[in-house]
């Protein structure tokens, strides 16, 4: 499951992603406290999403993450595989009490709480016939259309060019998962679309990287989280599954999870340390 | 500079400014239009994303609610492991298959064996549907993909498009839901564990037409609805069309939908019917609107940018129109011989043509006169009648100014009076009715006047002794006798007659007579008073009328001079003429009360005279006694 780079480019641009400053002001939840209450079945959703989650191997680091929760809480989660943009719906409405690797937003604040426990950068992968060599090229072509997942949201420059293509009618949308985003634009369907390092497993494929070029956002890396829904689970529950995140990042386990799916270096590029 | 910039000046009002306004308005009509455009595209496109969004969602919840069917018969066989036909049977039975699950041909079991997938059984046992038990799903290669995915992935996998009918497990296009179940007890953490430890297939096939058919909601009308299985867009792939596909579409959205690790392709594209229902279609008229306004804008531009020119242009024409039609009517008046003038009585000033100088007797180059100087230039007898009736001009009281009177022509170093006929009329008054201007022209009428006084003259005087007439003399000796009986005067009659004057006429001619008529006529009008009165009543008769205080003496005496005159010899024509008269007195009121009576005495004086006294002409006393005889 390891990556494998076989290009100086593709390691130079894997590598930047993960040497950004990682400074991040944790929520004070983090901080020990009770434990979580397993009183009820909680409910937990995962998203189909390269290294994170594969639905075809039900697979990845966020099913990691889940089972270590689950042993390490002795709750009874329910897991199922769910299209990110209905998770967020489900998040917001307290019908899903948890989600994995999220990323927040001003709107999402509002109803959901995160614990951080790695962050990446995000790039834009775009087909070497589109011509574009930086993301002014992209947005002037109007041909151009860029596939997303929906309900996906990314950095700041990331979110403008999404939010500006948008309006244009630019965007393909996926319901879940980015393998009918990468057919597509091998198949010429889509010109670009934003990826993170879950997805080189699928770019360590010769033709993607024949017919492919990557742009850097220049955006700061991006953390990413356990989601809690604020409608399902009270300040305490909170606070208590983010001590768990907060655990798994302290004494390692963390690191040894993305280490399973990353090479070390990039591993602890991308862990937040405690 | 100003000469430069004036036509600037003016292609700017009448080009420039219509045109700029015309090219902003066109300019801010685009603009408008542009941004109403872009808005309702804008929302053209939010609402086809938001009906992609709704459609998409309703797709996946029902594959969701079909799952979660899958899901339930999945916990039924892996909780009983031991549960036979009739007791999935009887769990189908109970499961709500109703509208909910419209699409979903029943439940079915597929059991692994080996390499093989035989279908065991089918729920509800319908005979279409016993039809198919025993296929080995393996080897239809749709259907062993779904499988071989659910098996590895241990959660709900579809396969591609599949014609149910040929596979006897339905009707139309549709596919299968397929779920695993693994040997209870046994780990199925891994793919190798999946594959090791599976027991069967759970699975559910499905029509798609039915099923899309049964989403809840509306499809928003103007809307076409393509569901392809994969991502490329053929015919072959198409799950589900619904709605007619535009010819143009205004937009098309397409999104992704990964159901069971398989993805499909939802296409929404928008017709016309689609922008009418979102009350998107309104854009085109700004445009037209818009050309309009600029038009409208640019001709009032047009109006009140060029109304100071139009309206000098006008006014331009109007004096010119006028200044032409004075000068034809000055120039006509002119040519008539009259002069023109033009007063403005507040202002005390005037103006007036050449011509008019001339008539007044004014040099044509000189300045315009003051009335106090054109009063100096009329005779003193007319002045204050020409005064009057000017008077009564401005007063209103008549509508025209017609006046006759005599001005000085002496410029020319030969004092006279010249006869001038003044004619105006006031065209201009002030609120109060006051005049403030008043024009009219000047004939000269000086040879019409004498041309009448002569004809008046020659209806009252002797053509050749230019003495008063018969008519004349009577009409003056009417009025003398009326004069004399009302003041009690007395008057003198004298009746001449030449003698011998018929051979005189014979001997040297007509033309010498008449000289000698003339000379005679000159020699009695020398012998009386200014107040006295001479006239010719007949071929060689005159008669004298003496008016004022007469007595016999001084009669007599006016007669001995007339004879005494007329007895002198004349020069005529070169011959030596003597000549004599007889002479007649008469008295009113001694010898006479009215004409006829008066001029019978003087008339028998004078025979009485005539017969006695012509051998005593010369001049004798006896004459004269004779004369005195005729008393």
């Amino acid at each position: 499951m390891r990556l494998v780079l076989r290009t100086t480019l593709w390691r130079t641009v894997l590598l930047a992603a993960f040497v950004a400053p990682l400074t991040l002001a944790m929520p004070s939840m983090a901080q020990q406290g009770p434990g979580p209450d397993c009183a009820r079945p909680l409910s937990l959703a995962l998203h189909d999403h390269g290294l994170l989650y594969s639905a075809d191997t039900s697979s990845g680091i966020d099913k990691e993450i889940t089972d270590e929760l689950i042993r390490r809480s002795g709750c009874r989660i329910h897991v199922q595989l769910l299209p990110r943009a209905r998770i967020w719906q489900l998040i917001e409405s307290g019908a899903l009490d948890f989600s994995l690797s999220g990323i927040s937003t001003r709107e999402r604040d509002k109803f959901a709480a995160f614990a951080w426990y790695f962050s990446n950068k995000y790039y834009l992968l775009v087909r070497r016939d589109a011509q574009v060599a930086k993301l002014d090229d992209f947005e002037r072509n109007k041909a151009l259309q860029l596939g997303v997942i929906r309900g996906f949201r990314y950095s700041d420059s990331a979110n403008r060019l999404v939010d500006g293509l948008a309006g244009q009618q630019r965007l393909t949308q996926s319901s879940s998962g980015l393998n009918a985003l990468f057919s597509a634009l091998m198949a010429g369907q889509l010109h670009g679309m934003i990826i993170e390092p879950f997805d080189y497993p699928t770019l360590d494929s010769a033709r993607i990287r024949e017919q492919t070029s990557i742009i850097e956002f220049g955006d700061k890396a991006v953390p990413h989280g356990l989601i809690m829904s604020r409608a399902s689970l009270s300040d305490e529950q909170r606070v208590a599954w983010a001590g768990l995140i907060a655990a798994m990042r302290r004494d390692g386990t963390m690191l040894r999870i993305f280490e399973k799916f990353f090479k070390p270096d990039l591993a602890r590029a991308m862990v937040l340390a405690e | 500079m100003k000469h430069l910039l004036g036509p600037q000046a003016r292609w700017l009002r009448w080009r420039g400014l219509p045109l700029l306004v015309l090219l902003l308005t066109f300019g801010l009509s685009v603009a408008y239009w542009e941004r109403e455009r872009s808005q309702e595209l804008a929302a053209q496109r939010l609402a086809l994303d938001t009906a992609l969004r709704d459609t998409s969602q309703r797709v996946e919840q029902r594959v969701a609610a079909h799952e979660h069917l899958l899901q339930g018969v999945q916990g039924f066989l892996t909780a009983m492991p031991e549960a036979d036909s009739a007791a999935l049977r009887r769990y189908v039975d109970t499961l709500p298959l109703g509208a909910d699950f419209a699409g979903l041909q029943g439940i079915a079991l597929a059991e692994r064996r080996g390499y093989a997938a035989p279908l065991l059984q089918i729920e509800p046992a319908l005979p279409r549907n016993n039809a198919a038990l025993g296929l080995d799903l393996l080897t239809q290669p749709a259907a062993r993909r779904a499988l071989e995915q659910a098996q590895d992935s241990g959660r709900l996998a579809l396969s591609p498009k599949l014609d149910l009918q040929q596979l006897q497990l339905g009707q139309g296009p549709g596919f299968l839901m397929v779920m695993p179940i693994y040997r209870s007890g046994l780990p199925h953490a891994t793919v190798t564990e999946r594959r090791a430890n599976l027991r069967a297939w759970v699975m559910a096939p499905v029509a798609a037409p039915t099923l899309m058919a049964s989403l809840y909601g509306e499809r928003p009308p103007g809307l076409a609805l393509q569901l392809y299985d994969d991502q490329q867009l053929l015919e072959p792939a198409l799950l589900h069309s619904s709605g007619d596909r535009p010819a143009a579409p205004l937009g098309q959205v397409r999104e992704y939908l990964v159901q069971g690790g398989h993805t499909w392709t939802l296409v929404l594209e928008a017709g016309p019917g689609f922008a009418a229902r979102q009350g998107l279609a309104g854009t085109g008229s700004v445009l037209w609107a818009g050309a309009l306004l600029g038009l409208l804008l640019a001709l009032l531009a047009w109006l009140l940018g060029t109304a100071r020119a139009r309206a000098q242009g006008l006014a331009e024409q109007m004096t010119q129109a006028l200044r032409e039609s004075e000068q034809r009517w000055s120039f006509a008046l002119e040519g008539a011989g009259d002069g023109v003038w033009d007063w403005r009585p507040r202002e005390r000033t005037m103006s007036s043509s050449a011509r008019w100088k001339t008539i007044m007797g004014l040099r044509p180059g000189r300045p315009e006169p003051l009335v106090e100087e054109l009063q100096a230039l009329v005779h003193p007898e007319d002045l204050p009648r020409a005064t009057a009736e000017l008077q009564r001009c401005l007063d209103g009281l008549v509508p025209s100014l017609v006046s006759e009177f005599r001005v000085a022509s002496g410029h020319d170093g030969h004092p006279g009076w010249n006869w001038v006929l003044c004619r105006g009329t006031v065209v201009e008054r002030d609120a109060q009715h006051k005049p403030l201007r008043m024009i009219g022209t000047l004939s000269d009428i000086n040879a019409r006047r004498l041309s009448e006084e002569r004809v008046r003259f020659m209806a009252l005087h002797d053509p050749l002794t230019e003495l008063a007439n018969r008519a004349h003399f009577d009409e003056r000796m009417h009025f003398a006798l009326a004069n004399a009986r009302r003041y009690n005067e007395s008057l003198g009659l004298i009746l001449l007659d030449l003698d011998r004057f018929k051979p005189i006429n014979d001997q040297f001619g007509h033309a010498v007579g008449d000289q000698l008529l003339q000379t005679v006529a000159k020699r009695i009008k020398s012998s009386v008073r200014e107040t006295d009165t001479v006239g010719r009543i007949g071929g060689d008769e005159f008669v004298v009328l003496l008016t004022g205080p007469v007595t016999r003496e001084t009669a007599q005496l006016v007669a001995d001079k007339i004879f005494n005159q007329v007895a002198l010899t004349m020069e005529l024509s070169g011959a030596r003429i003597e000549i004599t008269c007889s002479l007649g007195l008469a008295l009113y009121p001694e010898d006479g009360a009215d004409e006829l009576s008066l001029t019978k005495a003087a008339d028998d004086a004078m025979y009485r005279n005539k017969r006695d006294g012509r051998k005593l002409m010369g001049g004798s006393p006896q004459t004269r006694d004779g004369y005195k005889d005729g008393q």
